[in-house]
């Protein structure tokens, strides 16, 4: 009788361990470089991210050659001459959300800051963004923000030829949602 | 004399004007229409992956590949569903597909993206299914 207590409670923890660990392999994540002549607009719909609900962390995974571009040419110079995505296959970011912050409920929660590091083109950054975390009543979470990164914080040159095609910061969106 | 010499250079920077026109607005490879350069079972590319990451993906990435596997998961996105196959290849379709049952054995066609460390999956993007 004790063992199946145990063997029992050993099973509910583990359920419980599972259930707060969320995962999506489907994240959106995309990109817009603005200036007055050009604009470049790049998506990647299979973004890996693992959200711990208890520890109140998120993760992101994104490999830089699964964006898509609509030209090859930028696709094939962001790849190869500014991200060095061979040698640098993924951009990866880890950050913590406020202690405060109950996500075991339905509700929306907007503008909640991440506090997190960005590993991007070899460096690594220390970040804070911005998300807006939507808690529906199945438990599924979504999870929005947008974000500014700027190149020379990641050692990503543009050369002189093109500087006015490309801009200083990049816009990121990113837009996952947890099942 | 000169003339001729002249118009030969007009000609070739016409040319080469249009040719890096050609360049410049082409768009990205379509997947469809293209051949694949090698076709393997999804177990075979899992095996090569997790013998040597680092040289399995310099030698496979930005290829087009056929690959033959069973689907072990499915997950719908917004904007794509994605495949595992034999559980360690991930393929992101084309477009949203609802005909493709957990368990099936499939052939697809995509290019190859990389290895994703978060979850140790190879990665394909632009998949198209050869057997529906």
């Amino acid at each position: 009788m004790k063992k199946i207590v145990i063997l029992l409670g050993a099973i509910l923890c583990m359920y419980s361990i599972q259930a707060q660990k969320k995962v999506t392999r489907s994240g959106v994540v995309t990109f817009t470089s603005k200036t007055p002549i050009e604009e470049i607009y790049a998506k990647n719909s299979q973004a890996a991210s693992i959200f711990l609900v208890d520890q109140k962390t998120v993760a992101f995974n994104v490999l830089l050659r699964s964006f898509k571009f609509d030209k090859a040419l930028m696709e094939e110079h962001f790849n190869e001459k500014y991200v060095h995505s061979d040698k640098f296959p993924a951009a990866k970011f880890k950050g913590t959300l406020p202690d405060g912050i109950d996500l075991t409920k339905a509700e929306s929660h907007k503008s909640v800051p991440i506090d997190g590091t960005m590993n991007f083109h070899g460096v690594n950054k220390p970040i804070k963004v911005l998300a807006d975390i939507d808690v529906k009543d199945d438990g599924s979470i979504d999870f929005t923000s947008d974000f500014k990164l700027n190149l020379d914080d990641y050692n990503i040159e543009i050369p002189g030829l093109v500087k006015d095609k490309i801009a200083s910061e990049i816009a990121v969106n990113v837009a996952t949602q947890y099942k | 004399m000169k003339k001729k010499i002249l118009g030969f250079v007009a000609v070739l920077v016409v040319l080469s004007g249009l040719y890096g026109a050609y360049l410049y607005t082409k768009p990205p490879r379509d997947i469809a229409t293209s051949d694949s350069e090698m076709s393997v079972s999804a177990e075979d590319l899992i095996g090569q992956f997790e013998a040597d990451p680092v040289q399995a993906s310099q030698h496979h990435r930005n290829k087009v590949i056929e690959i033959s596997g069973k689907v072990t998961e499915i997950e719908h996105g917004d904007t794509s569903t994605i495949l595992i196959l034999d559980q360690g290849i991930k393929c992101e379709l084309h477009q949203r597909s609802q005909t493709v049952t957990m368990g099936q054995q499939i052939n697809v066609k995509g290019l190859l993206a990389g290895y994703d460390e978060m979850f140790n999956e190879i990665s394909l993007l632009k998949c198209y299914i050869l057997n529906p």
